[in-house]
């Protein structure tokens, strides 16, 4: 069990460093579905984990690539600690089926954004082609 | 000047929502977070997830997470258990990334948003 669950986090930082994500999208449903933990439970401990920084050795490298906007990510860290609060409020008295089912959608929402995007950039690709 | 302060309200409340979703779902707000700078304030695809690597840094979660632990939803052992592989994992996430060339201005990079995520 411990065994699998360092290689759970193994596999949830690889996609960490590749996407810049925090890991939760991946860890809450692997948390359900892999340990069968209870919805609200998955949450929490995801919660748990990612208090420290664990895409800091991520961090580095896209930093010395200059891909980090230091004043935008500022903002956007403070949006999410009082947006984070404002969730758990509307979480907590909700029950666990509903909550998995509301995450289900956001995701979806997050994928369908960033498929259309790819759908847009194919476009514009092929127009840098033909002006270049 | 009025332009840069009305983007950064902006960049704020897209991250107050993702906030909103982080807490509400016990997700880091990184996967909204990262498509929201492409598509609305049109970060490259690098700079949006090095930008949510920075953002995520601090222990935005902490106060979902103060909520949920007062429930008694924290599962410490498993979440001690997950913390090193994540962060030997994000490394080879990185390296990964390298292999395919890291930088938003190398050529080989743009197959990173083709192959999994998106944009220059």
């Amino acid at each position: 069990m411990t065994l699998e669950i360092l290689l759970l986090g193994l596999g949830v930082g690889v996609l960490v460093g590749l996407f810049g994500i925090g890991g939760g999208a991946v860890l809450v449903p692997a948390l359900v579905y892999l340990l069968r933990m209870d919805q609200h439970l998955a949450q929490g401990t995801s919660l748990f984990v990612l208090l420290p920084p664990v895409g800091l050795g991520a961090l580095f490298a896209y930093w010395k690539c200059g891909d980090v906007d230091l004043p935008s990510g500022i903002l956007c860290a403070l949006g999410i600690l009082a947006g984070g609060y404002l969730g758990s409020l509307i979480a907590i008295p909700m029950s666990s089926n509903n909550l998995k089912g509301a995450l289900g959608c956001f995701l979806m929402l997050s994928a369908i954004l960033l498929w259309g995007k790819t759908k847009l950039v194919a476009a514009s690709d092929s127009r840098e082609k033909k002006s270049a | 000047m009025p332009d840069s302060l009305l983007r950064q309200s902006g960049i704020f409340a897209a991250a107050l929502l993702c906030g909103v979703a982080a807490g509400l779902f016990g997700v880091g707000g990184g996967v909204l977070l990262v498509p929201l700078l492409v598509l609305l304030f049109g970060f490259s695809q690098h700079r949006a997830q090095g930008t949510s690597l920075i953002a995520l840094v601090p222990p935005t979660g902490l106060l979902a997470f103060l909520a949920y632990s007062k429930e008694g939803y924290v599962s410490w052992r498993v979440g001690l258990e997950l913390l090193p592989g994540m962060f030997v994992g994000s490394i080879f996430g990185v390296c990964a990334r390298h292999l395919r060339g890291c930088c938003s201005s190398s050529a080989p990079g743009k197959r990173l948003r083709r192959g999994g995520a998106d944009r220059p």
